[in-house]
């Protein structure tokens, strides 16, 4: 009996040294944290949003490394804010990790960066674009994407400045339903919009949350059938956005206009799923695609090397979430951490504020200047917007703001019955 | 107006007949093994992921794919029953449900290990078709799955009815004790009952894959929806399954589009908790 | 699970008493040991779902009450607090009895009416009831901010119940901890653990024996709530975020259940235990094998959940048991006397057998008049009248589903009879319900198929029925080792009632009943399935009864038991009284015998 228990005492031991022991053998490497979900229900975008980040680590290791030295990732798995938040905390004290990279979700992301934070170790966060992330005032946190404001409010400045002109409505009569998921992104962008449209006087004929777990989105359906909207603005995760859309065939909800924010609408499931039932819907995200003419000739040539080292790597060609991975260690390991020569995070923290890039020399096309502590924004790159596209033949095009346009938008939405015969009634 | 109001009946009822079409199984296991199955969902995640995987790989249509998933989900049934229920069939609730909620915590996480979190489905020619009539729209997929709730059920009840294996699983589920006395093997009926389970809840799979997602985690979704339905029918009735699903069906799309798309789902846990209160048996159960 | 019936008195010297000490010395020192804050994170979230599992464990492990909805709880004391800060700037402590207020509130109202659900039931229903405040609370905008959830910003300072170290944090939580340990080991050894065990072993026989039973679930409940709400305060300073989504999870409720189960459940340290090994498992295995590939950490976590539910069922705290006297006995100090109490002087054995046949002259005690009973369009009980005499035996025989035990459950509150009158020592107590009520007023009684509290000592099982009496666990004792050597198990006091012969389980039975001290004992065939050594016995036993002034209603099949033991005799058949009178009379009555007797008996 006494010999099972010293067994098992041993066997413990055992395997907890063995977890730890990585740490131990990492003399000649740049260890940086890497904080996503890689399981649960988010894991699909998160492992998604990392493997564009791989990209931008390999780019640089082939090079020889930042400073002489190979980068290394160490993962945590944030599973969910309780989990991300002890994740953090293991790289932070058993790892000494001293930059965190993540996160993809907003939740997480609070949790996790409050922990940096207070330990003083940089959080990076490329990703999760709930406003508040970055109005703590807090010393260490930096995010180089969009924020859920300016999804909602694009959505609507285009709704009032090109679609209300083209489909000639009045924009003060345009019809406006919003429908959002009820979590953290869907909640955020969705209440969001609502308020930029009531701002701005449109008419909002319907705002419908509902559970990201519905196994039903016929309700959403008849009501906006019901409300006849001339444009819905739409914040779904995959499973609800692709389910919808699926519905409102079935019921002939038809619409002049669709706009998603982000996630769902901007995969290339969208495409996959629906072929050319997908076209014409927009999306507003962190754009790739955009009008070449706007990046510098550099960012084109790290945007080709990007897409074929993605597609040989993850065999499909990267998309948003991917490629804001990528963007956020770019900046990251090629224009923040050469010139600082260890992870020292106040050093960091100085170089990554003295950071200017220009419009053009981000694959998004968008600059990189974070605020400095004193702004209300404090770590948020003030030149980061999203862009919003377009579905034409089953690929994401540019078409707003209109210098970054690759196209025109092409507007109404054919109808069902128009779908069927492969008709369609544009605007000139 | 009223168009719209036949449409959410409509809606509903094919909403509810998916619903029933999880249920019954359920409701066979829970009314004669008398075991609460947390991982029932997760035999419908399988069985979708088994339909995706054979129309991927070899272009099996899913409606077709029923003939090999029926039988192949019975003997998985059979085995889970063989191999985990049976130890615990006498153990307090807690340990059951906790064994199963084990299962449910093993099976999603070995899917997302081999296949991944990708979100999958399947496009077939009849995926997004509807029929037209009268201003009603009814979609071709859900009205199949309706059917085949239909034809299940009453594939069930006659066999209960009829056969001698029937009417052995009826007189377990009736009295357990009596029927051990009669001589009948209670292991080996249970054995039967729970594979017949498992094996609706795979038909329901094959259905739900032209029409839904399948990935990882989906089974969580539909797993409270299917205990809702089994008690609001009667936990030991196949008619109360169908009609609970129909009614849980019909009273989300009302309540969806005239309270809140939000609330649908709040609207039914809460009639689940009046029934359990205020008739346990459900409509059409046994006391 | 014994409920460490002996008692020993305080000797500080003991292992048994200063081990502990150590223990928790221990503990208060955990916090203070590592230097890495990653260490001092596991430990909050050790101590932090150690409370957490503890608290369940009141409603799931000892009331037996499986509630999979308690994040509701968490969730209701997370944003009551955090929104009365937020909003009014009142300090989370304060918010925090806000939230524990609230929570119970809702506990009270909704959660109470579900516990007479069956098990499986009560556990839906619990789901179903977390899952409707988790929508509430991510539709309802305007209150919680919905699923964008709530920030707290950080500004540490002990009045604002946020720090910036993690050691005041690990205190809190290890306070509460320690509270919530001694609050559960205080209820174990009291009236009202007792009463929690035994309705969990069997809810009928508790209630026979005068277990307020839906009463003492409210209290676990409300006990319960108080610290899973106040957790939720806690969880959200912590991490000063909340959103629905976390604090109203499906998936938190199952945990709070694993780690009782797998540390034991129902015991005292089982869910910390279980927070102990099961924490730092859990981080160990998502760097381990969740670096290699996502998910694989789970998959070994719900093979451990099926294993450890089917092979281990006591947990680890169940497994440490046998190891833990061995343990303490090993330790310096443990070769003292341990005085132990006093010998019990054995109970008088009564004389005054009774003489069969002679009829009883006493004042009548009990009465009944036109019981009827109908079960759908089944007639059970049929305008049935009869009365017992104080100090009688009354026997009731008849064929199967004649309507006997019917009786007896319209009698003692287990049914609600259609129409009839019951009156017991003139007052009328027709249909009074719940059973306890009837115990209560000196009517006891024992079930046909017996129910002994499986997983208490043969002691413990006759002191639930002996606080029905009195308050004090050692009272308790006391008049139940009286009863046990009345009845003669004095010698299995501490073996589990799981253990016993049909024989001695069914003395139990007779004994569970005896020390609620009744007036009226109604035996449900207590000599049935008992050879005829045993069956001399246990009717010396009952005569022994009757001989101290106990009226006796008793219902056999065995005749030669109920001719020997009866003053009277009433036939029942179909539902209706055929007959009435002496053993001798009713041996002869025409009726009686073609009905049930058979014509052999007569010769």
């Amino acid at each position: 009996m006494r010999k099972n228990t010293t067994a098992l005492f041993v066997a413990s031991l055992l395997a907890f040294v063995l977890c730890i022991s990585p740490a131990v053998t990492a003399a000649e490497k740049v260890k940086i944290g890497a904080l996503f979900p890689f399981s649960g229900p988010l894991a699909l975008l998160g492992q998604e949003t990392f493997n564009g980040a791989t990209i931008a680590a390999d780019i640089v290791n082939e090079k020889g490394g930042l400073w002489g030295k190979q980068i290394e990732w160490v993962k945590g798995d944030g599973v969910d804010p309780k989990k991300a938040m002890t994740e953090c905390e293991r790289l932070i004290s058993v790892e000494e990790i001293k930059l965190i990279f993540g996160t993809y979700s907003s939740s997480r992301s609070y949790a996790a960066s409050g922990v940096a934070e207070r330990n003083g170790v940089i959080y990076w966060e490329e990703g999760a674009i709930a406003d508040p992330i970055t109005e703590r005032g807090f010393k260490y946190v930096f995010r180089t994407c969009p924020r859920a404001s300016q999804f909602g409010i694009m959505a609507v400045d285009f709704a009032k400045e090109v679609l209300a002109p083209k489909l000639g409505i009045d924009p003060k009569k345009m019809k406006v339903a919003i429908m959002f998921e009820d979590s953290l992104y869907g909640t955020t962008v969705g209440s969001n919009a609502a308020k930029h449209a009531l701002n701005m006087k449109m008419n909002v004929v319907a705002t419908d949350s509902y559970s990201h777990k519905s196994v039903d989105l016929s309700p959403v359906v008849m009501r906006f059938r019901a409300r006849e909207p001339d444009v819905i603005i739409a914040t779904s995760y995959l499973q609800d956005g692709l389910l919808f859309w699926r519905q409102a065939k079935e019921a002939n909800l038809n619409v002049k206009s669709f706009i998603g924010t982000g996630a769902c609408h901007g995969m290339p499931d969208w495409a996959k799923t629906f072929g050319d039932e997908a076209n014409y819907i927009f999306n507003i995200d962190p754009a790739i695609g955009i009008n070449p003419d706007v990046l510098s000739p550099k960012t084109k040539a790290v945007l080709k090397v990007f897409q074929e080292k993605f597609n040989k790597k993850f065999g499909h060609l990267p998309a948003t979430h991917a490629s804001l991975g990528f963007v956020g260690a770019r900046v990251l390991f090629e224009e923040v951490l050469p010139g600082v020569g260890s992870l020292d995070p106040d050093a960091i923290r100085e170089a990554a504020l003295k950071v200017n890039i220009p419009k053009g020399d981000t694959i998004f096309g968008f600059g990189v200047k974070f605020a400095p502590p004193e702004h209300p924004a404090a770590g948020q790159n003030l030149l980061a917007h999203p862009a919003l596209m377009q579905w034409q033949e089953q690929k994401m095009v540019v078409v707003y703001p209109v210098e970054f346009g690759v196209s025109k938008p092409l507007i109404p939405l054919p109808t069902w019955d128009q779908r069927a015969k492969g008709e369609t009634s544009f605007v000139k | 107006m009223s168009t719209t109001v036949i449409q959410l009946i409509i809606n509903g009822l094919l909403l509810g007949g998916i619903y029933a079409l999880i249920s019954i199984g359920l409701t066979l296991i829970f009314g004669v093994v008398e075991i609460i199955n947390f991982a029932h969902g997760e035999f419908l995640m399988l069985s979708m992921y088994g339909s995706y995987w054979l129309f991927q790989l070899y272009g099996v249509d899913p409606y077709v794919s029923l003939l090999m998933v029926i039988p192949t989900f019975f003997l998985i049934g059979w085995a889970v029953q063989r191999i985990i229920i049976q130890p615990i069939i006498d153990a307090p609730p807690l340990n059951q449900i906790f064994a199963t909620v084990g299962v449910s915590l093993v099976l999603q996480n070995v899917a997302l290990f081999l296949w991944k979190a990708d979100y999958r489905t399947v496009r077939t020619a009849y995926s997004g078709l509807s029929l037209k009539t009268a201003g009603l729209m009814i979609s071709f997929p859900r009205l199949v799955a309706f059917f085949l709730a239909l034809a299940l059920i009453a594939g069930l009840l006659t066999f209960l009815k009829r056969t001698y294996t029937g009417k052995a699983i009826r007189a377990i589920a009736q009295e357990r004790r009596a029927a051990m006395l009669m001589g009948i093997d209670i292991n080996r009926m249970y054995k039967v009952a729970f594979g017949i389970g498992i094996a609706c809840v795979g038909a329901a799979g094959a259905m739900l894959i032209p029409i839904y997602y399948t990935f990882p985690t989906v089974g969580g979704l539909f797993v409270l929806i299917a205990f809702v339905v089994v008690i609001l029918g009667g936990y030991n009735s196949l008619i109360g399954a169908l009609v609970g699903g129909l009614i849980i069906g019909v009273v989300e799309a009302f309540s969806g589009f005239f309270l809140s798309p939000h609330l649908k789902e709040a609207v039914y846990f809460v009639i689940f908790i009046l029934i359990l209160l205020f008739r346990p048996t459900g409509l059409f159960g046994r006391g | 699970m014994s409920l460490n019936a002996r008692k020993t008195s305080w000797n500080p010297s003991h292992p048994k008493f200063y081990f502990p000490v150590i223990l928790v010395a221990f503990l208060c020192a955990l916090p203070l040991l590592p230097q890495k804050s990653f260490y001092q994170d596991l430990i909050v979230m050790i101590f932090f779902w150690g409370t957490l599992a503890a608290a369940w464990n009141l409603v799931g492990g000892f009331a037996g009450q499986i509630s999979l909805g308690h994040t509701a709880f968490f969730g209701i004391g997370a944003y009551t607090s955090t929104l009365l800060w937020l909003n009014f700037g009142i300090s989370p402590w304060l918010g925090m009895l806000a939230g524990a207020g609230l929570a119970i509130l809702v506990a009270v109202g909704i959660g109470a009416p579900c516990f007479r659900l069956k098990s499986h039931f009560f556990a839906l229903a619990t789901i179903a009831f977390a899952e409707v405040l988790h929508l509430l609370a991510s539709y309802w905008r305007g209150l919680t901010q919905g699923g964008v959830g709530l920030l707290i910003s950080f500004k540490p300072a002990i009045g604002n119940f946020m720090f910036r170290s993690k050691i005041p944090y690990a205190y809190v939580a290890l306070g509460l901890m320690l509270l919530i340990i001694l609050v559960s080991y205080i209820i174990r050894n009291s009236r009202f653990g007792f009463y929690l065990v035994s309705l969990r072993e069997d809810q009928d026989a508790a209630e026979s024996l005068g277990v307020k039973t839906s009463r003492c679930k409210l209290i676990a409940l409300i006990i319960s709530v108080f610290f899973t709400a106040v957790s939720g305060t806690f969880y959200a300073q912590y991490l000063l975020f909340i959103d629905p989504a976390t604090v109203f999870s499906l998936p938190l409720s199952i945990e709070l259940a694993l780690l009782s189960i797998i540390g034991g459940l129902g015991t005292v340290i089982g869910p910390i235990l279980g927070a102990f090994v099961l924490i730092p498992l859990d981080v160990l295995l998502r760097g381990w094998l969740g670096g290699i590939s996502a998910g694989l950490n789970f998959i070994v976590y719900g093979v451990a959940l099926v294993v450890a539910v089917m092979y281990f069922p006591r947990g680890i705290a169940g497994w440490l048991r046998a190891r833990y006297e061995p343990f303490i006995m090993a330790l310096p100090g443990s070769k003292q006397p341990v005085a132990s109490e006093g010998a019990v002087a054995p109970a008088p054995v009564p004389s005054g057998a009774t003489d069969p046949g002679r009829e009883w002259t006493g004042s009548p005690l009990f009465r009944v008049e036109s019981l009827n009973k109908h079960f759908g369009g089944l007639a059970a009980v049929r305008d049935v009248s009869f009365d017992i005499k104080k100090g009688e035996i009354l026997g009731l025989i008849g064929p199967n589903g004649a309507g006997k035990t019917t009786i007896f459950n319209l009698i003692t509150g287990f049914l609600a009879p259609d129409s009839g009158r019951v009156e017991f020592k003139g007052e009328e107590i027709s249909g009074l319900r719940p059973p306890h009520k009837v115990c209560i007023k000196y009517i006891g009684r024992t079930f046909q198929l017996v129910k002994p509290f499986s997983n208490m000592t043969v002691l413990e099982n006759v002191m639930v029925g002996a606080f029905s009496r009195v308050r004090s666990a050692g009272a308790a004792r006391k008049e139940a080792t009286r009863v046990l050597d009345f009845i003669g198990l004095l010698k299995y006091r501490d073996s589990l009632a799981s253990s016993l012969t049909i024989a001695d389980r069914k003395r139990l039975e007779l004994g569970k009943a005896l020390a609620t001290k009744p007036e009226l004992l109604l035996l449900d065939e207590v000599v049935a399935g008992l050879n005829p050594r045993e069956t001399e016995e246990i009717i010396k036993i009952i005569k022994g009864v009757s001989g101290q002034g106990i009226t006796l209603f008793i219902i056999e099949h065995v005749m030669k038991a109920i001719m020997t033991l009866s003053h009277r005799i009433i036939v029942l058949h179909h539902g209706e009284k055929i007959a009435e009178g002496t053993p001798e009379a009713i041996s002869r009555d025409r009726r009686v015998i073609e009905a049930y007797l058979g014509e052999e008996y007569l010769a």
